[in-house]
């Protein structure tokens, strides 16, 4: 048994938020770029890992992966959390979304392989010719789905109760005091960022983005098939902004995310007792009294102008040296219009995480913070 | 454009088949919804309390058809059977009757619809007729002369009716001449069947058969139970004890009867749960209740979820780990930390009563939740803890601003160390020595701490010196005083009273203390020798208001001679154990007492100040600010009166809302309890500071509250009462009102319980606790147990039931000021409390109130008994008659032998007594007082038959009316009182 509590020790160890993030991370860009990234010996290192899209591989992954969860449900507050029946579709959520992306990566690669060798993709295979009629063949099976489908919803009905609790009290809040799953994504942003950017702007500029992929992304390549390499920064951008900013942050929130909001590993007792340390720094502070030595300025402007110099360099300089070096390629197909707001976007999205790393390693609170004029970034 | 099968990507015929299976899965599956959504356990009940009702119901018919009379039923038969055959012989009259019955019948219905015809069409007829005349039409006379045409028809036919009915009339007088004998027979046997009869009805609604049955099956069967089905979920809707759901408060609707349906009816009591009857149908439920089930429902007084018909949804709530464990099993139950009014374990139900009976002192049939009022009352929860229904209360200790004259420094470091140890009984907690204190160097610092409390008490307290005592008393007529004149009502001397081992028992409370509660009002005795100082005594026990003005302890009257002596004995009732100062804890070295003062200090002040400050102090200076500072820290004028402390606010959490404290409010740290709040109450309760364990702090951060050695069952009380005061908010029309007269004997009970009337007399059912003590004098004297429980109600002080009833109010009022003797041979005195002239009323009002007296004026009308009335009075005072003198006393003129059996002096009478409570209680002393001493001399079964039949014509109530009239005229006669002038 003491075996069995080490690894719940390491398993709870490494759930802490930034570890976990890091990991969450270096683990996503190794399994999408095997071998494909970095310096040599990195390549080296990570180019076994391409073995995951053979199916068997990943057919024993999963087979292993699930083997841990269910036998995680041996653990008395393990499965007080994940075994609560508004959790049930989150956990499920875990294996579903695991498993579809690793599909549509493994049949891209497929693909990718097919036409190195100059043959016709995978699905042109199977639809022959002439294609496939709507009728039976996709109308009938999605019907069958259906069925199929409401009878498993109704069993799930029978067995899992609604989960309804006491009538709602404002004098006493449940704790932890959670949004529904589907938010529970921005919940988590609004522990980085203040309220009218995580709960306003961020929301709206995702809706915004998603709505202008088809304006940047022009590449007619991997119409009705799978496809990897033809559209792999594509891929990477979305998958990076889909599984690890917002799946990744929902099943953060569902099972991680105790009492007052702290952090409990998966096999840690939700104590509401517990308690983190919680200091806020802002970066003003860290600039004039630990780095210059002087008391805060009194004028806001002159308080927070490092942080106001900062996000502006971040946003308005950093676009430009984007198109200069990195996306050179980007920059010259897209021109300078489209390729502007599409690094505005990518780069709003990339300030989620750059955030939460300054706030686990720094404490930072704000870059910019001025309560005077409700503006706080 | 047709397409071949074999184009297909898919194979359709295994796709049909796939299709058909899983339609089919679907069809079953929906199914399963169904019977899953229809199988509900509260069905399961209705359907198991039909057939308990109908066993019962089958049981009752047996029951009444045994309780049929046979002989009345066999003889009405034969009687039936008689006039049967009698009518058999007039059988062609009998039908010749009929006949005509049926013609008559027949003409009847055709007239009356002709009749009814006519009248339609004449109605509409005078109708035009009237607006045409009205309107001056010319067609009116026309119309009058149709409508008369119609009006004589109209008229026939009515007449016409009549003689049929008439007619009628004979021809049924005709039948009932031959077969009326046996109509009559029959009527009797079905009322002598009448109870059977009912019972089969019943039987028939509760069990019915074949058709019957399965019709009922049709309507309750799933998919078909929407239309009228007979398991019905039984509800009453309550907006006047709603329930606070937060934002709003919205009507209790109560589901508990679609299970408990017995609840309201009689004859389940011993029927399994669900189905048992309510054990109090008087109080609660019935509809003739204070509590009627459709006013109050069930929640409100046991909570739980209202609207749940599920056993685990309703919050149902264990009372023992035994009954949990049950349940667990049987109902799969579990605790529903959803619901914010878990009902209320069976032992703990009292608890509901509060949230509507507030602040009083009693609520009346809640023993449990009496007895745990009684014990804040006594114990003075409110000192520190502001508590809803206890605001503006005394505080429970003694006032400490002279207690330097009554007692040493020495004894004040022992006692504040740990009264326990001197005084097991005592109701003073315990603050210091307890295990959250127990780090290297708490010992010390706590030894600083009570060494600064003495120096500040004996500092800033009033300087008081009394006069040497003026003579020498003798110990053992100390004693004897002590013992009998009254002390014990209020003190016990345990050592005196209760042998060591059961003493041993209660200390470490494995058993409740023997000593009656109302005798723990003051403190024990039993070593009060080695606490104070004998000047202090004598004043003390001769006149406690002079040393403090708000005490409780009455004025027994004593003489100078009798104070010397009580002083004697109280000073030899040392403890065995006393060594004078060895006792006490070694005085703590001055750094230690320096370093805690710093500690203090410094939660305000930076340690340098703190070190400046200390630097200009004297030692005794330093031990009184630490005083001051540790008497603010542990609240000690939350029970005491303290100089200096006279506003400080109490330092305890508020708790006139405990009981709707959620758990998540609670610090439950390592104590290995359930995570609810009554656990916690209790847990508290038992051991205050267990909750600090293996928690790290200061000793300034730890918990303060102290030890109060409370017994498991106190606790458990304890907990009921924190339980019952919750925020629920119950409109004013559903919160119990006092009424004038509840309000009155309200008002008394308090000031009762306030001075500890209960000590010597009974009243409300109870008390009377000084005849524990009287009887054991009674055995030190050399009685018997047995005889001495016999005679000690000779010796102990008057009953108060019916006291209102008994005496005038002016005499009382007059007695509560200056208490005279009314029973000379009584040792036991009734002292002189002080009261006010408020709270004399407010007591003379209650006793009236308590028994629906007038107050505070009445007449009395009465005449002095002349002639032949004073003569049989007097023969009926004589020895051949009821010998009253053998046992009342005469103004100075004592009866013979001993005193025990001597009753109240009779010339005190008209001024004392109520003149018809003379009567009664001359008709029926028992009835009044039972076990009273004063004879029956009238069998109340038949008092004509016992009056002596000589006097007055033998007329029993002439004579009670005589000798009252008489007794009245005893004494001072009359005093210029309206009518009863000699």
């Amino acid at each position: 048994m003491a075996f069995v509590d080490q690894i719940k020790d390491i398993v709870n160890w490494l759930s802490s938020p930034p570890r976990f993030f890091l990991l969450s991370v270096i683990a996503f860009f190794a399994v999408l770029f095997p071998g494909e990234l970095g310096p040599a010996w990195l390549r080296r290192l990570t180019r076994p890992l391409a073995a995951i899209y053979r199916p068997r591989v990943a057919a024993v992954l999963f087979g292993f992966l699930g083997l841990l969860f269910f036998l995680s449900f041996r653990d008395p507050n393990f499965l007080l959390i994940v075994g609560k029946p508004d959790n049930v579709p989150i956990a499920a959520m875990i294996f579903l979304v695991g498993f579809f992306v690793w599909y549509s990566l493994q049949q891209g690669r497929l693909n990718d392989r097919l036409q190195e060798s100059g043959q016709p993709v995978v699905e042109k295979q199977e639809a022959g010719d002439p294609k496939v009629l709507v009728w039976p063949d996709l109308v009938y099976t999605e019907f069958l789905c259906m069925i199929l489908w409401t009878v498993f919803l109704i069993i799930w009905s029978i067995f899992l109760k609604a989960p309804i609790e006491e009538p709602a009290n404002p004098a006493k809040t449940p704790n932890p005091s959670k949004a529904p799953w589907y938010f529970l994504g921005l919940q988590e942003m609004l522990v980085y960022f203040d309220p009218w950017i995580a709960g306003v702007l961020l929301p709206g500029l995702i809706i915004l983005g998603l709505m202008a992929i088809p304006y940047f992304d022009t590449n007619p390549k991997g119409n009705g098939y799978y496809t990897f390499k033809e559209r792999r920064l594509e891929i990477a951008i979305f998958l990076f902004g889909f599984v690890v900013l917002w799946v990744w942050l929902i099943l953060i929130g569902t099972f991680l995310r105790g009492p007052n909001q702290n952090f409990f590993g998966p096999y840690e007792y939700w104590d509401a007792h517990k308690l983190v340390p919680l200091i806020n720094i802002e970066f003003s502070q860290l600039m004039w009294v630990k780095l210059l030595k002087m008391p805060l300025p009194s004028n806001p402007m002159a308080r927070e102008i490092f942080g106001l110099l900062v996000v502006g360099a971040y946003f308005l300089v950093l676009p430009r040296i984007m198109g200069r070096f990195w996306m050179k390629r980007h920059y010259e197909k897209m021109g300078p219009p489209r390729f502007y707001v599409m690094a505005f976007l990518l780069l709003t999205m990339l300030s989620l995480p750059i955030k939460m790393l300054l706030r686990w390693t720094m404490n930072l609170h704000f870059l910019v913070f001025m309560p005077e004029a409700f503006f706080n970034i | 454009m047709p397409i071949k099968v074999d184009e297909y990507l898919r194979k359709i015929g295994a796709l049909n088949v796939f299709f058909a299976a899983s339609s089919i899965g679907l069809l079953l599956v929906m199914g399963w919804m169904v019977y899953d959504d229809y199988h509900r356990g509260w069905k399961g009940y209705q359907a198991a309390f039909l057939r308990l009702e109908a066993e019962k119901t089958e049981a009752e018919i047996r029951a009444a058809r045994d309780a049929i009379d046979q002989t009345a039923l066999q003889s009405l038969q034969a009687e039936l059977q008689e006039a049967r055959s009698a009518a058999e012989r007039h059988a062609r009259d009998r039908a010749e009757a009929e006949r005509r019955i049926r013609s008559l019948d027949a003409e009847h219905y055709s007239v009356d619809l002709q009749y009814r015809t006519i009248k339609s069409t004449y109605d509409a007829k005078k109708f035009d007729f009237e607006e045409a005349r009205h309107a001056g039409a010319r067609s009116a006379a026309e119309l009058e002369r149709e409508m008369d045409v119609d009006g004589e028809d109209l008229e026939g036919r009515r007449v016409r009716l009549l003689e049929i009915e008439k007619a009628q009339g004979e021809a049924e007088a005709a039948l009932r001449a031959v077969i009326g004998r046996a109509e009559d027979a029959q009527k009797k046997i079905h009322e002598l069947n009448a109870g059977v009869d009912r019972l089969r009805k019943r039987l028939e609604t509760v069990a019915p058969r074949g058709l019957m049955r399965a019709a009922i099956a049709a309507l309750n069967a799933p998919l078909m139970d929407f239309v009228a089905p007979t398991f019905k979920i039984q509800q009453v809707v309550l907006d006047r004890v709603p329930i606070d759901i937060n934002f709003t408060r919205i009507p209790r609707a109560d589901r508990c009867q679609t299970c408990h349906l017995a609840a309201d009816r009689a004859g389940f009591e011993a029927a399994e749960q669900p189905f048992r009857s309510h054990p109090r149908p008087d109080l609660f439920v019935g509809g003739a209740s204070a509590h009627p089930a459709d006013r109050f429902g069930c929640t409100s007084c046991h909570a739980g979820r209202d609207r749940a018909v599920d056993f685990v949804y309703a919050v149902h709530n264990p009372d023992s780990p035994e009954q949990k464990e049950a349940w667990e099993r049987t109902y799969g139950w579990e605790r529903d930390h959803h619901w914010e009014h878990p009902m209320l374990p069976r032992s703990r139900t009292e608890a509901g009563c509060l949230k509507c009976h507030q602040g009083v002192a009693m609520v009346p049939e809640a023993p449990s939740l009496n007895r745990g009022i009684a014990i804040i009352d006594r114990y003075g929860c409110f000192g520190c803890h502001k508590m809803r229904g206890w605001q503006e209360r005394e505080k429970v200790g003694p006032t400490l601003t002279r207690v330097a004259s009554k007692t040493t420094p020495a004894w004040l470091a022992r006692w504040i160390g740990n009264p326990k140890a001197f005084r097991p009984s005592s109701r003073m907690p315990r603050f210091f020595g307890l295990p959250n204190n127990r780090e290297p160097g708490d010992a010390e610092r706590e030894a600083a701490e009570i060494q600064g409390i003495v120096a500040y008490l004996t500092e800033k307290g009033e300087k008081v010196s009394y006069p040497p005592l003026p003579g020498r008393g003798e110990a053992r007529r100390g004693e004897r005083l002590v013992k009998t004149v009254g002390c014990t009502g209020c003190h016990a001397i345990e050592k005196d009273e209760l042998p060591p081992d059961v003493i041993r028992a209660r200390d470490r409370l494995e058993a409740a203390d023997p000593v009656a509660w109302e005798r723990r009002f003051g403190p024990d005795l039993s070593r009060v020798g080695s606490k104070l100082r004998p000047e202090w005594i004598f004043r003390w026990v001769q006149d406690p208001r002079s040393y403090d003005p708000n005490t409780r302890m009455p004025d027994l009257r004593l003489t100078t001679r009798e104070a010397l002596d009580v002083t004697a004995y109280l000073i030899t009732l040392r403890d065995e154990g006393d060594s004078g100062a060895s006792a006490a804890a070694p005085a703590p070295r001055p750094e230690a007492r320096d370093r805690t003062l710093l500690a203090y200090l410094s939660q305000r002040m930076t340690p340098e100040d703190a070190r400046a400050r200390l630097a200009g102090m004297g030692a005794r200076e330093k031990d009184v600010l630490l005083g001051e500072r540790t008497i603010q820290r542990y609240g000690c004028f939350g029970c005491h009166i303290i100089p200096g402390f006279e506003k400080s606010p109490p330092i305890g959490t508020d708790l006139s809302e405990e009981g709707s404290k959620h758990p998540d409010l609670l610090f439950f740290g390592y104590v290995k309890i359930e995570h609810t709040a009554p656990a916690w109450f209790y847990q508290k309760l038992r051991s205050p500071r267990s909750f600090d364990e293996g928690k790290v702090a200061t000793f300034y951060d730890r918990l303060r509250m102290p030890q109060f050695d409370f017994t498991d069952e106190q606790a458990a009380l304890l907990t009921l009462v924190l339980q019952g005061l919750t925020k629920e908010k119950v409109p004013l029309e559903s919160v119990r009102r006092l009424t004038p007269r509840d309000e009155a004997v309200e008002a008394g009970r308090r000031l009762m319980r306030e001075h500890n009337c209960k000590g010597c007399h009974i009243v409300d059912g109870a008390g009377g606790a000084i005849r524990q003590s009287i009887a054991r004098n009674l055995v030190a004297e050399g009685m018997s147990e047995d005889e001495a429980q016999a005679t000690v109600a000779a010796f102990a002080p008057p009953i108060l039931e019916g006291e209102g009833d008994k005496v005038q109010p002016d005499w009382l009022f007059d007695f509560l000021k200056a208490p005279a003797p009314i029973r000379p041979w009584l040792a036991v005195r009734m002292p002189t409390f002080g009261f006010s002239d408020a709270q004399t009323n407010a007591l003379v009002h209650a006793f009236a109130a308590r028994d629906n007296r007038s107050f505070p004026f009445q007449t009395l009308p009465l005449a002095a008994p002349r002639g032949e009335e004073l003569r049989a009075a007097l023969r009926m005072f004589t020895p051949d008659y009821f010998n009253c003198w053998s046992c009342h006393q005469q103004g100075a003129r004592k009866p013979q032998g001993p005193p025990e059996g001597w009753a109240p002096d009779l010339t005190l009478a008209h001024r004392r007594l109520n003149p018809d409570w003379i009567a009664r209680w001359i008709e029926n002393p028992q009835a009044l007082m039972p076990g009273t001493k004063m004879p029956t001399y009238y069998d109340p079964e038949d008092p004509r038959g016992s009056a002596p039949p000589d006097i007055l014509g033998g007329d029993p109530q002439r004579q009670m009316q005589v000798l009252r009239d008489y007794v009245f005229t005893l004494g001072a006669r009359g005093a210029g009182r309206a009518g009863a002038q000699p």
